[in-house]
């Protein structure tokens, strides 16, 4: 099972990052270097590692170059130890999935460079959020119970599977979303790139094996949809 | 008689037009904010500056008719002016009103005498206050006659300090520095008696030709003191000349001592004038932000909000935050967010709309929020919470809004870990990134499509994604995916949608003169 989660750094954010896999199933491991750290989330029940991962060998300990990690998450307070942290990491395992924490638009980069999938600045997401409270507040309430709270709308991706009765369709063509209540914010057309389009770009897509969507909708809509795409001719 | 007066003054107190018309005066000649100032301090300038350059210009040239008679405009405006300010320094009958009711709450015979006595004591004192003193002798040299009072022409030069703000500052700054500045004149006196003593005892009893007076040691040694040294007096004896090396050597000292003062105490005033600039400024804003702390969040904040215009101040306590924020389009000033004298100062009971206590200590925070509810009850304050912990605290503390970054990031983050496309989706829609923005457009109340289905609105030709329907009717209810061939639009109702910001503007116009394809109305 690719259920494994390797948190470096114990800290404020990798407590609520842990708390929240951990609802989801997710099987959470921390390595701390710090003892005093390690200790205070040992007693919170975590299950936790005194290692540092500076050194190779401890990379090879906890883990980290088995394929069965399913993400891991560098979130260490210092932007060097990150940046080493990561390179290291994505030396020894070419398919892992690694979240750094960063804290300016110039760590995105490095970090991104240094072979980091995904790069979170807490403080840039703090913000904006800040700003949307006060420049749009009705989009900002409907964002935050489509995201964050277990509201009946949520947000969720589907992958096509070969012989789905999507293949090969396009993305104008699809009008059994309309009956089902579901909106389709984008997609990630493999044939032109692996990233994220939104729909509102105006180009008619062609859904292909391997092609992933993202709906929007209500959750036992969402759950239908799902069952009726994998469904195979 | 006394009766009289106190109806009188009753009547002015209740005469709103009379205190208008006051006011207007008022804000002419004394406030500092006003914009009416601004101009009539540009005419009073033009007036000195012309009636100076004319007074110059007659000393070696016969006198022509209509500058005269401009020059006597311009002293009737001076002398109105000055009236002007008599006048409205204080209010003559609102005093006899308010000493009138005092008499009256504790059951005493009111004394005319003693409220008139008030009111004059305060009139004179703005009589004999030094701005008014030299108003008055700016007049003076008009009248001829007494023509060796042309000195005080000059005068009217020190009346543009009147006008100028900037240059007021300055001259306080000696009448702050007072203590220094006596400092230095003791030792420039001392060193003045010492050095005239000296070249008198040695070289004055026809030792030196030209030095024959006490005057003329003074102006000698004054002369070198100040390093200015003409040379038209200079010593022959040696006595004269080891006197003059000491009296370099102090000289320097008064010097150095001086501008050493007068540079700090201006660089100090340097940064406060700067300070009130910020004020006046946030004073003269409306519907404004207040953003307390400017650290990595700030700094996010506040380029989004110039992005959309959005008018703000920022506070730091940081020394530098003027070079913090290099950009001349940021508002900031150095100050505690914690102390409701200076939020009050800055404007939080007029023109401000929110504050956003962003600072990196919970405490600080939580303190910035009870200080600007208490300053004012109606304000928007919103938190940053440090420690998700303290969440409540500040709520109960009194904030609308906590935001916890590490809480919405640490929640992203776990997204990505299932759903890594989906993230994709959000943190684009998150980070208002040039990819595509949702964004709220209104129903305005005359639009041409109250009364139709949503169907007749065409989302697809300009690619926006409706995600649902505000209606502002029904109490805020949110229609996620409204459907087309039902929903009707209603006056107020706003849609939400995805795309990019540009169809979004196009849309937006659109939507304001396009009109329904169908002609079918369901409702009126």
């Amino acid at each position: 099972m690719h259920n494994k989660i390797i948190i470096y750094s114990f800290s404020e954010i990798s407590q609520k990052i842990a708390k929240t896999l951990q609802d989801k199933n997710y099987q959470v491991t921390i390595v701390e270097e710090d003892e005093k750290k390690y200790n205070e989330a040992k007693q919170l029940g975590y299950d936790v590692k005194n290692l540092s991962l500076m050194d190779d060998d401890n990379i090879f300990e906890v883990g980290l170059n088995l394929p069965n990690i399913k993400a891991f998450f560098c979130l260490d307070d210092d932007k060097n130890t990150n940046l080493f942290i990561t390179l290291s990491v994505r030396n020894i395992n070419k398919d892992i999935k690694i979240i750094s924490v960063s804290a300016t638009k110039e760590d995105n980069k490095t970090l991104l460079l240094a072979g980091a999938n995904k790069t979170i600045n807490p403080y840039e997401i703090g913000a904006l959020r800040i700003f949307r409270t006060l420049h749009k507040p009705l989009i900002s309430n409907i964002l935050d119970d489509i995201l964050f709270t277990k509201s009946d709308i949520q947000i969720a991706e589907i992958t096509i599977e070969k012989g789905s009765i999507f293949d090969g369709v396009y993305l104008d063509d699809l009008k059994i979303i309309d009956k089902k209540n579901i909106i389709i914010l984008g997609i990630t057309d493999m044939e032109i790139s692996d990233k994220f389009v939104f729909f509102s770009t105006g180009i008619n897509h062609k859904i292909d094996e391997g092609d992933t969507l993202v709906l929007l909708g209500h959750e036992h809509d969402l759950k239908e949809f799902k069952t009726m795409m994998t469904h195979i001719i | 008689m006394q009766n009289i007066i106190i109806k009188l003054a009753y009547f002015l107190t209740s005469t709103k037009s009379y205190y208008s018309f006051k006011h207007f005066f008022y804000e002419i000649l004394e406030d500092t904010h006003s914009k009416k100032k601004k101009y009539f301090d540009f005419l009073m300038i033009f007036l000195v500056l012309s009636t100076v350059g004319i007074m110059i210009y007659e000393v070696n040239h016969k006198s022509v008719e209509w500058l005269t008679n401009y020059e006597t405009v311009a002293i009737l405006i001076f002398i109105a002016e000055w009236l002007g300010r008599f006048w409205v320094i204080s209010h003559v009958h609102k005093q006899i009103v308010e000493d009138y009711e005092k008499s009256q709450l504790i059951n005493q015979q009111f004394d005319l005498k003693k409220s008139i006595k008030g009111i004059i004591k305060t009139k004179l004192d703005f009589v004999f206050s030094p701005m008014s003193i030299i108003d008055l002798l700016a007049i003076l040299p008009y009248y001829r006659p007494l023509r060796i009072l042309r000195i005080l022409m000059l005068f009217r030069l020190f009346k543009l300090l009147r006008y100028a703000n900037s240059i007021k500052q300055f001259s306080d700054v000696f009448v702050e520095k007072r203590f220094e500045f006596f400092t230095l004149a003791i030792m420039f006196f001392m060193a003045v008696a010492f050095g005239s003593t000296i070249i008198f005892i040695f070289e004055g009893a026809g030792v030196n030709p030209n030095i024959n007076t006490f005057l003329d040691a003074i102006y000698w040694s004054i002369i070198t003191i100040s390093t200015v040294g003409y040379g038209d007096i200079s010593p022959v004896t040696v006595e004269g000349r080891i006197a003059t090396l000491f009296l370099v050597i102090g000289g320097l000292t008064v010097i150095a001592f001086f501008t050493s003062i007068v540079t700090t105490a201006l660089s100090a005033r340097l940064i406060a004038l700067k300070e009130e600039k910020v004020i006046g400024e946030a004073n003269a804003l409306k519907e404004f932000i207040i953003i307390c702390g400017y650290g990595r969040m700030g700094k996010v904040l506040v380029e989004e909000f110039i992005k959309v215009k959005q008018k703000f101040i920022v506070i730091d306590n940081a020394d530098d935050i003027f070079l913090h924020s290099n950009s001349q389009t940021i508002l900031s000033i150095k100050g505690d967010a914690t102390d409701s004298a200076f939020l009050s100062n800055i404007g939080i009971n007029k023109g401000a709309s929110s504050i956003i206590a962003l600072t990196d200590n919970d405490a600080v925070n939580l303190s910035i929020i009870l200080t600007a509810r208490s300053a004012n009850p109606n304000i928007n304050i919103i938190a940053r919470a440090n420690n998700p912990k303290v969440k409540k605290k500040l709520y109960l503390a009194g904030a609308n809004e906590v935001i916890s970054a590490n809480d919405i990031s640490a929640l992203i983050a776990a997204e990505y870990v299932g759903q890594p496309i989906a993230f994709d989706a959000i943190d684009d829609i998150l980070l208002n990134s040039e990819g595509a923005v949702m964004d709220e457009i209104k129903i305005i109340k005359k639009s041409n499509f109250i009364g139709y289905k949503l169907e007749n609105i065409d989302f697809s030709s300009f690619n926006l994604t409706l995600i649902g329907i505000i209606e502002l009717s029904k109490s805020h209810k949110f229609n996620f995916n409204p459907k087309r061939d039902q929903f009707i639009i209603k006056s107020e109702d706003i849609l939400i949608v995805i795309g990019h910001v540009e169809s979004i503007s196009k849309f937006k116009i659109d939507l304001i003169s396009s009109k329904p394809k169908v002609s079918k109305k369901v409702i009126n």
